[in-house]
């Protein structure tokens, strides 16, 4: 007998699989942590070069 | 441009498009030419992201802005990494799971059709005239400089991007914008490196952003609540967030982009890539043109940068009077330079903290003259010609280019700009082709049309949309204000839109009839402020619209009653 035809399950949707990025709650704090690093970076250019 | 010039700029240019139409050519379903093939990694989509969202004049005038203004542009993008992740974590999951072709499907699945022919039809009136003005951008700036035909150069840019859409549609869009990136991002970093190496002997790239700070041109960050400001942190996170997830949630342009990820993972990754990525690119560009500033403190810099216009008025009668602010320029760039170089001289000798500060207070001074020449040279021009456009920090980055590159770079450089033309042109017809025929011509026409059918009416609808916007951007001279009346119409329009989509995804109980009746009612509101209050700043209509909307429709729902008879509002099945 022939077999049902089976819809293929959609692909998982993991985060990337880094140390503290395995959720994409991670991702999104890393990605707000970077971009405070960002602007501390950016504020500090006229202190350091003036 | 010399013959080599040329050929590089015409084999990139040609050479993706045609790679492109290639790698496209046996597609065949309807799915894979509006939506793309599916097999799209992350990297392209963030760089088709990127690439979507920096137009032509992106390249041509942040330069200039970082010239004039500093790194302070940078705080318009600062709400852009929180509204991705908004988009990423909210917009996405609803639009993969329900498998939709365009954002405003999305809104008929949710609501009804005719809230879904509402946000098409807001969307195609918005995207089909910025269209025209993307081709019309740079086109207008390169047949000045290089004194190409206008006409000429809209009609080969238009018909270069229709050419590859409407033969690949969706895929060949991501695929040449991965390419056309990798060439803006070779040809940046060249030019980089290039006005770096010219800057004169004895002058480091830390002294030169040691004299780029004296000129307070590295302040990127205003933390100042002041309103009247115009970029500051605050505006740039709270009024960036609405105009970005405006933008990235529901311009199909975008939306486009993203849907075309093999999965949900592939698609959050490419939207966070330019979380990341999109800031330092900015700044990038940024400090490019306020190194750009630090080297025309040593080299001979015009007293306008748009110089065949002012070649032509200085030839015209009358002329002399321009001679003459041009020579005074001169001996006050000079002056500059020598008080620049005691300046140098005081941090290279060890001086005291005052004599160095009291050696930059003289070239500040020297500078605050020099530009007040400048803008007398501008007010003169204005005098003789009173269509002349003064505003010439569009024209500091080509300058360099012309002047200061090497034979076959000013080609790369040149290609640079139209790919970042093409790359954005295309993502729009693709969105603009695919919207028509899916949100008008499938759904209200021939809803039973068939796969073939449906590619057929793709190109066709793609092809008119780039029609449309070869024909404005031809009209769009006759009428230099239009670029400034297309950012108004997107910022009267962008707000109510996100709030149709803010209502779907947040308020579940608000239906069809109850967003409609809101959306209609608060883009009216929207228009009549618009046109009877003078004092609110037109980028504020994006906050307002979509403010307006989701409270209307919210108010409206228990008066109204109904709820949509579409699909389930969660993500989750």
């Amino acid at each position: 007998m022939k077999a049902p035809t089976q819809t293929p399950p959609p692909p998982p949707d993991e985060a990337p699989d880094v140390p503290g990025l395995r959720s994409w709650g991670g991702v999104y704090r890393a990605v707000i942590i970077l971009f405070v690093l960002m602007v501390g970076l950016l504020a500090l250019l006229p202190v350091v070069f003036s | 441009m010399s013959p080599l010039d040329y050929g590089v700029l015409v084999a990139t240019m040609l050479g993706i498009a045609f790679y492109g139409m290639w790698k496209t050519r046996g597609q065949r379903t309807f799915q894979d030419y509006v939506k793309g093939e599916s097999r799209v990694s992350w990297g392209t989509i963030g760089l088709g992201v990127m690439a979507t969202q920096a137009s032509a004049i992106t390249f041509l005038s942040t330069p200039g802005q970082g010239f004039e203004s500093g790194l302070g542009f940078v705080q318009n993008y600062f709400g852009m990494p929180f509204a991705l992740i908004v988009v990423a974590a909210l917009f996405l999951p609803f639009y993969q799971r329900l498998k939709v072709l365009t954002a405003y499907e999305y809104l008929g699945r949710r609501f009804d059709g005719k809230t879904r022919l509402l946000g098409a039809c807001l969307f195609l009136l918005q995207r089909g005239l910025a269209s025209g003005i993307t081709i019309y951008a740079p086109a207008i700036v390169l047949s000045t400089v290089f004194g190409w035909n206008l006409d000429l150069t809209i009609l080969a840019t238009g018909a270069l991007a229709i050419v590859y859409t409407v033969s690949g549609g969706n895929t060949a869009v991501s695929i040449t914008q991965k390419y056309q990136m990798l060439v803006i991002f070779a040809g940046m970093a060249t030019a980089f490196i290039i006005m770096l190496l010219r800057l004169p002997a004895g002058v480091s790239t830390v002294d030169a952003l040691h004299i780029a700070g004296g000129f307070e041109k590295l302040n990127a960050v205003n933390f100042s609540f002041d309103l009247n400001e115009r970029y500051t942190l605050w505006s740039g996170i709270f009024g960036g967030f609405f105009l970005s997830l405006s933008y990235f949630g529901t311009d199909q342009s975008q939306v486009g982009r993203y849907l075309s990820g093999t999965s949900l993972r592939e698609s959050r990754l490419g939207l966070m890539f330019n979380a990341v990525f999109k800031i330092p690119m900015q700044a990038f560009i940024l400090l490019l043109g306020v190194l750009l500033f630090v080297f025309y403190q040593f080299a001979p810099a015009p007293v306008f940068f748009d110089r065949a216009t002012w070649r032509q008025h200085v030839a015209a009668p009358g002329g002399e009077a321009l001679q003459a602010i041009e020579a005074r320029y001169t001996v006050l760039v000079g002056e500059k330079r020598a008080a620049l170089e005691a300046w140098m001289k005081a941090r290279a000798d060890g001086a005291s903290a005052a004599e160095i500060a009291a050696a930059r207070d003289v070239v500040r001074a020297a500078h605050t003259r020099s530009e007040a020449v400048r803008k007398e040279a501008k007010e003169a021009l204005r005098a003789a010609d009173p269509g002349v456009k003064v505003k010439d920090s569009d024209y500091v980055f080509i300058t360099f280019i012309l002047e200061q590159l090497p034979v076959g770079v000013v080609g790369l450089l040149i290609a640079v700009i139209f790919a970042a033309a093409l790359s954005s042109v295309a993502a729009e017809l693709s969105a603009l082709g695919s919207t028509t025929v899916v949100d008008l011509y499938r759904h209200v026409f021939r809803p039973t049309s068939g796969d073939g059918h449906g590619v057929v009416m793709s190109k066709v609808f793609t092809a008119f949309w780039g029609l449309v916007a070869i024909s404005f951007a031809l009209f769009a001279r006759l009428a230099e204000n239009l670029i400034e009346a297309v950012n108004i119409l997107g910022s009267l329009f962008y707000g109510v839109v996100l709030g149709l989509f803010l209502v779907a995804f947040l308020l579940r109980r608000v239906g069809g009839t109850a967003v409609f009746t809101g959306a209609l009612l608060s883009q009216a509101t929207v228009l009549v402020c618009y046109f009877t209050l003078d004092r609110v700043g037109y980028l504020w209509y994006n906050l307002i619209g979509c403010a307006l909307c989701v409270l209307t429709s919210a108010l409206l729902q228990p008066l109204i009653g109904g709820r949509s008879p579409g699909r389930p509002a969660s993500p989750v099945a």
